[in-house]
């Protein structure tokens, strides 16, 4: 059954699920998130569908489920979220109708998974590609509903809330301010907005924000989740023009926990990480990276901002 | 190299931000979320959008 523990000398907890190691593993003959008709034998036995949401199978968090057929957890859990019907498809090559659903979708398990006994954080992220790690190539996302503020998260939001109360201002408000219209900005409108941080721990990390301070996806309005889904669009194929293939990544949607507290620092963003640092290298986490946890980055993220910005569409402005 | 104050090459610069988003329509679709429970006790959560009808109002 899946296990936390806490371990001190880091202050974090490790997930044990050692029923993962077992889980199906990029299948070539059959897709457990395509539809399979009524009485198929995938995930998802119905003929058709736009976004279907369901419990992982192999949950890294959740209640045991070694005594038996799955059940429908109460609190902690994890789920999946199939993007669409269509095997082949990425979240870059979706219509933008579907992607607004999507937004729609993740708002709406924020606010459900959220006000879950149990649950302080809802983790929303995409692994996108062989090179991270996915297991099935269906365009699919996750969501972690879990009981702690994972470290990432944490940290953000102890410095958002410092400055806060130093500044009496949002830290991301701040820097989005100082990115608009740099050097390292992607991408832009009225309402979204893209960069290379300033301290990219990824050569191709990009952030991407909304403009007003919005604690969670939830809060966003409806021209907001359309700029959203256009921005996630027009982010996701830039990375695919710019390096000539379907690229990899890991997308991270951060936002206020579910912890009951106001949290007025916290201002939801998508983080990605694309692993590559060319086309035909890979950036690795070696001895500096996961023995000291210092980034050593090969680019610099003003130049990788602008090769992104060459790889928009050039028909388009802003998003 | 180039100091990230300095000004940017015109080929290089940051789009403008005048654009609104190409995609803005009016948003009377409403979120649904049908729940469907399989034989083996799983269940999906199917979500979709729909207009509904003005009238109904």
């Amino acid at each position: 059954m899946p296990d936390l523990r806490f371990n001190p000398l880091r202050k974090e907890w490790v997930a044990y699920a050692t029923e993962r190691n077992d889980r199906t593993f990029l299948p070539t003959d059959f897709c457990p998130l395509c539809p399979s008709g009524v009485g198929g034998s995938s995930e998802v036995p119905l003929d058709d569908f736009e976004v279907v949401v369901f419990e992982n199978r192999f949950p890294a968090f959740g209640p045991d489920r070694s005594g038996g057929r799955p059940v429908r957890p109460s609190s902690t859990g994890c789920e999946v979220v199939v993007y669409a019907p269509e095997h082949q498809l990425t979240l870059a090559e979706l219509p933008v109708e579907r992607v607004r659903l999507l937004v729609d979708v993740w708002a709406d398990r924020y606010l459900t998974l959220g006000a879950r006994p149990g649950v302080n954080y809802v983790y929303i992220f995409e692994n996108k590609g062989e090179e991270i790690g996915v297991t099935l190539h269906h365009p699919h996302g996750q969501i972690y509903a879990l009981p702690f503020i994972p470290p990432f998260a944490e940290l953000e939001l102890q410095a958002s809330k410092e400055h806060l109360e130093k500044a009496g201002r949002c830290l991301h408000c701040d820097e989005i301010e100082g990115e608009a219209g740099g050097p390292r900005e992607v991408a832009a409108d009225d309402a979204m907005i893209a960069f290379v941080p300033y301290a990219a721990r990824w050569p191709y990390e990009v952030h991407l924000y909304p403009r007003r301070h919005v604690r969670s996806i939830a809060e966003l309005e409806g021209a907001e989740r359309w700029a959203l889904a256009e921005a996630l669009l027009r982010l996701t194929s830039t990375y695919d023009r710019h390096f000539g293939f379907p690229t990899p990544y890991v997308m991270a949607l951060h936002q206020a926990p579910s912890d009951g507290q106001d949290r007025p620092e916290a201002h939801m963003h998508f983080e990605f990480y694309p692993p590559h640092r060319r086309a035909d290298r890979l950036k690795y986490l070696a001895g500096v990276e996961l023995g000291a946890g210092t980034f050593v980055n090969d680019t610099k993220p003003e130049d990788t901002a602008a090769h992104l910005r060459r790889a928009l569409q050039p028909a388009r402005v802003g998003f | 190299m180039q100091s990230s104050d300095a000004p940017l090459p015109e080929d290089e610069a940051p789009p403008s931000r005048d654009a609104r988003p190409r995609v803005e329509p009016d948003e009377p679709e409403v979120l649904t979320m049908v729940e469907v429970e399989l034989p083996d006790g799983r269940y999906l959560l199917l979500y979709g959008r729909y207009a509904p009808d003005p009238h109904d109002a």
